[in-house]
C-alpha cells in the first residue's frame, strides 16, 4: 500500500514537473499575447531531439547537452515568434490566425523532424543512474533532478516577473498595451522575449520527457493536450495557478493509471477537466485576469 | 430585382455543374480525386461556417467529422442497419457533437473555446479506444457497406453515385449556406464576430447563436464524415489525426474565409496538390504546413479574395467605360458589395 503510494507519488512528481514547465510556457504566452502557442508541443520535441543528438550522437554528458541546447531552442522560440505571429497578430481577428498558423508550423516541425530523424524512438541517455530511498522505495536521482529543475525554473520566473524592471516591462504589455507603449516599452521585443522564455522552459520539459520516455517526431501533442488541460484547471491567469495545477493532473494521471490502466488516464483527466469547467470555471487557483 | 436573378442562375449553374461532373471526370484516378476533394469540401464548407463566419476558435471539427464517420461505421457494420440511416445517424451524432463541443464555454470565457475544442478531439479518439467491442478499437471497423439505389450501388463505374451525390451536395450545401449568411441568423454571427459587445448590446443572444452554428455546422461535418467512410469502406482513428486538422485549416484560408465557396476552391486546390505530394512522404506536412503559414502572411483573403477583387475591378472598368460612352453626368457610384 505505502509503496503503491510512493511509486505514484514519484510518477505524479515526473509529470508535474514536465507539464507545469510545458504549461508555464504556455501560459505566460497567453497572458501577453492572448492568444495559445499550438506549436508549443513542436519545440519541446525540437529541443528533445537536439539534447538527443547531443548526448548520444555527439557524447557530451546529458547536462551538458541540455546547456548547450537552451540558447539553441530559444532560438527557436524567437523565429517562431517572428515566422508565425508577428505578422498576424495586430490583423482584425489576428487571435484566430495566430492560433491556426502556430498549428501549422506545428505540423512542418513534425514532418522536419521525421524528414531528418526518422520516425523510430529514440530515448535521451539518463542524467543519473543513482536512486535514492525514500521508506522502503528506491526513488530515481532524475526524479528529484526533474522537480528540482521545474521548480527552481518556474519559481524563478515568477521571481523575475515580479521584482525586475524586464519583467514589469513584461507585466505591463499584458496589462495595457498602449498605455504601455507610452513609457517606453516595445511590445514586439517583449513578445520576442516572451517566445524565448516559453521555448527555454520547453527545452527544460523536453529534457524530463526525453529521459523518462522515448521520443518519436510525432510525440509533441500529447503533453501540449495535457498542458491545454493543465491551463484551464490551475485558472491560466497566475503561474502559480499553472504550478499547483500541473502537479494536480500528474498526480490524477498517476493514480488513474497505477489502478484502472494506462489507457483509462486520458479518458480520467478529460472528465475532470469537463467537471471543473462547469463547476469552477476560473480554475482552481483564482488570480487576475486579462 | 435583378440581384435576385443573377443569385438564381448562379445557383442553377451550380446544380448543373454538379450534374455534369461525371461526364467531365472519366477515369477512375480521377473520379477518386474529385471524390476526395468534395468530401474535403463538404467538411471544409461547413467548418468555414464556425471558423470563417462565426470569427469562433473551433478545432473540433474533424472530431464531428470523425464522430459522424464512426456512426456510420457502428450502425452499419455492427448493427447491420441500412448504409442511409447510417447516414442520418452521422449527421445526428455530428449536430450532437457540436453543440456538446460548445457547452463547456457557457460559463467560460470565449478564447477558452479554442483549447476545449482541440482537447475534445482527442477525447474523441480515446473514447473511440476505450469501447473495442463497438468500434473495433485501433484497428477500426471495415467493411463499410457502400450507399445503394434500389440495385444501384454508388460505389460502382469508379464511383459515379457517389461522384454525383456529392457533387449535389456541395451545390445544395453551397446554396443554402448563402441564404442562411444571408439570413438575420447570418447576420446576427457576422455581427458577433465584428464587435461582440455592439452585437450583444442591440438584443443578439451570443450563446444561442453561436451554439446553433456549432450544431448545423457540425451536422454538416458529420453527414461529411459518414460519407467519407461509406466511400473509403473503413472507419479507423486516423479520422482524427492533427494532420486531418492541419489540412482542412489550410483548405479554408487558402480558399478565403469571407465567401461561402471560398473553402471549395481551397479544397480542391490542396486535395490535388496533397496528391502530388503522397509520394513525398514527410515533406508533405512540411509543405502543407509552411505552405498554410504563408497563406495566412502574404494571402489575407485567400484566393476567393483575389477572385472578388478582379470580378469588382472589371465591373467598375465596364461601368466607367459605359459612362464615358454615353458622356452622362458621373453618377454617385455605388459600392459593390458581395460578400457571400
Amino acid at each position: 500500500m505505502i509503496d503503491a503510494l510512493t511509486a505514484i507519488v514519484v510518477s505524479a512528481v515526473v509529470l508535474g514537473s514536465l507539464y507545469s514547465l510545458l504549461a508555464s510556457g504556455l501560459s505566460l504566452i497567453w497572458s501577453t499575447l492572448g492568444v495559445f502557442n499550438y506549436a508549443q508541443g513542436g519545440v519541446l520535441v525540437v529541443a528533445a531531439y537536439l539534447i538527443w543528438t547531443l548526448s548520444d550522437q555527439v557524447g557530451l554528458p546529458v547536462m551538458l547537452a541540455f546547456i548547450v541546447a537552451v540558447p539553441i531552442t530559444a532560438v527557436v522560440g524567437i523565429l517562431l515568434e517572428l515566422v508565425a505571429v508577428r505578422p498576424l497578430l495586430r490583423r482584425p481577428n489576428g487571435t484566430l490566425l495566430v492560433m491556426v498558423s502556430t498549428l501549422a508550423v506545428a505540423s512542418a516541425l513534425q514532418g522536419a523532424l521525421q524528414l531528418i530523424f526518422g520516425p523510430s524512438n529514440r530515448k535521451i541517455p539518463a542524467i543519473s543512474l543513482d536512486t535514492v530511498a525514500i521508506g522502503n522505495t528506491r526513488v530515481a536521482v532524475t526524479s528529484l533532478i526533474a522537480l528540482a529543475l521545474a521548480l527552481v525554473l518556474i519559481i524563478g520566473l515568477i521571481l523575475l516577473l515580479k521584482y525586475t524592471e524586464w519583467g514589469a516591462s513584461i507585466r505591463a504589455v499584458e496589462q495595457n498595451r498602449k498605455m504601455s507603449m507610452l513609457v517606453g516599452v516595445r511590445p514586439n521585443r517583449v513578445y520576442m522575449t516572451v517566445f524565448a522564455i516559453a521555448a527555454v522552459l520547453a527545452c527544460a520539459a523536453a529534457l524530463i520527457y526525453g529521459t523518462t520516455s522515448t521520443i518519436t517526431p510525432s510525440k509533441g501533442f500529447e503533453p501540449l493536450l495535457t498542458a491545454f488541460v493543465v491551463l484551464v484547471f490551475g485558472g491560466s491567469a497566475t503561474l502559480w495557478g499553472t504550478l499547483v495545477g500541473a502537479f494536480a493532473i500528474g498526480l490524477l494521471e498517476a493514480a488513474s493509471s497505477y489502478y484502472l490502466g494506462l489507457q483509462w488516464s486520458p479518458v480520467i483527466v478529460f472528465l475532470v477537466l469537463v467537471v471543473v469547467m462547469l463547476v469552477r470555471p476560473e480554475g482552481l487557483v483564482k488570480g487576475r485576469s486579462n | 430585382m435583378n440581384r435576385q436573378l443573377l443569385r438564381f442562375s448562379v445557383y442553377t449553374v451550380l446544380l448543373l455543374a454538379a450534374f455534369a461532373v461525371p461526364y467531365v471526370v472519366v477515369a477512375g484516378p480521377e473520379r477518386l480525386l474529385a471524390i476526395t476533394a468534395l468530401l474535403y469540401a463538404l467538411l471544409a464548407i461547413s467548418w468555414n461556417l464556425t471558423i470563417g463566419f462565426g470569427g469562433i476558435f473551433n478545432f473540433a471539427h474533424i472530431g464531428f467529422f470523425g464522430l459522424g464517420g464512426y456512426s456510420m461505421a457502428v450502425a452499419s457494420v455492427v448493427w447491420h442497419l441500412d448504409p442511409w440511416v447510417g447516414l442520418l445517424v452521422g449527421c445526428v451524432v455530428g449536430g450532437i457533437a457540436g453543440g456538446l463541443a460548445f457547452l463547456p464555454v457557457l460559463r467560460m470565457r470565449g478564447i477558452y473555446i479554442a483549447l476545449i475544442t482541440f482537447i475534445f478531439v482527442q477525447l474523441c479518439y480515446y473514447m473511440v479506444l476505450a469501447v473495442p467491442s463497438l468500434t473495433g478499437g485501433s484497428n477500426g471497423l471495415t467493411g463499410v457497406p457502400s450507399l445503394s439505389v434500389g440495385g444501384f450501388r454508388l460505389s460502382e463505374f469508379s464511383g459515379l453515385g457517389y461522384l454525383w451525390l456529392l457533387g449535389f451536395a456541395v451545390a445544395i450545401l453551397l446554396i443554402v449556406l448563402d441564404s442562411v449568411i444571408k439570413s438575420s441568423f447570418g447576420r446576427s454571427l457576422i455581427a458577433l464576430r465584428d464587435n461582440e459587445q455592439l452585437a450583444t448590446s442591440r438584443g443578439i443572444n451570443r450563446v444561442r447563436q453561436q451554439i446553433f452554428a456549432f450544431v448545423l455546422s457540425g451536422a454538416i461535418a458529420g453527414t461529411a464524415g459518414a460519407l467519407y467512410v461509406s466511400f473509403f469502406r473503413v472507419a479507423d482513428t486516423t479520422l482524427f489525426s492533427f494532420g486531418f486538422v492541419t489540412l482542412g485549416l489550410s483548405m479554408i484560408f487558402l480558399g478565403g474565409t469571407g465567401y461561402v465557396w471560398g473553402p471549395l476552391v481551397g479544397a480542391v486546390i490542396v486535395t490535388f496538390i496533397d496528391k502530388q505530394l503522397t509520394g513525398l512522404g514527410a515533406w508533405q506536412s512540411i509543405l502543407i504546413g509552411g505552405g498554410t503559414v504563408l497563406v495566412l502572411i502574404f494571402l489575407r483573403r485567400g484566393i476567393a479574395g483575389l477572385v472578388a477583387d478582379a470580378g469588382n475591378a472589371v465591373l467598375r472598368l465596364v461601368r466607367i467605360r459605359r459612362r464615358s460612352l454615353t458622356n452622362s453626368p458621373p453618377m454617385q457610384q455605388k459600392e459593390v458589395e458581395t460578400n457571400v
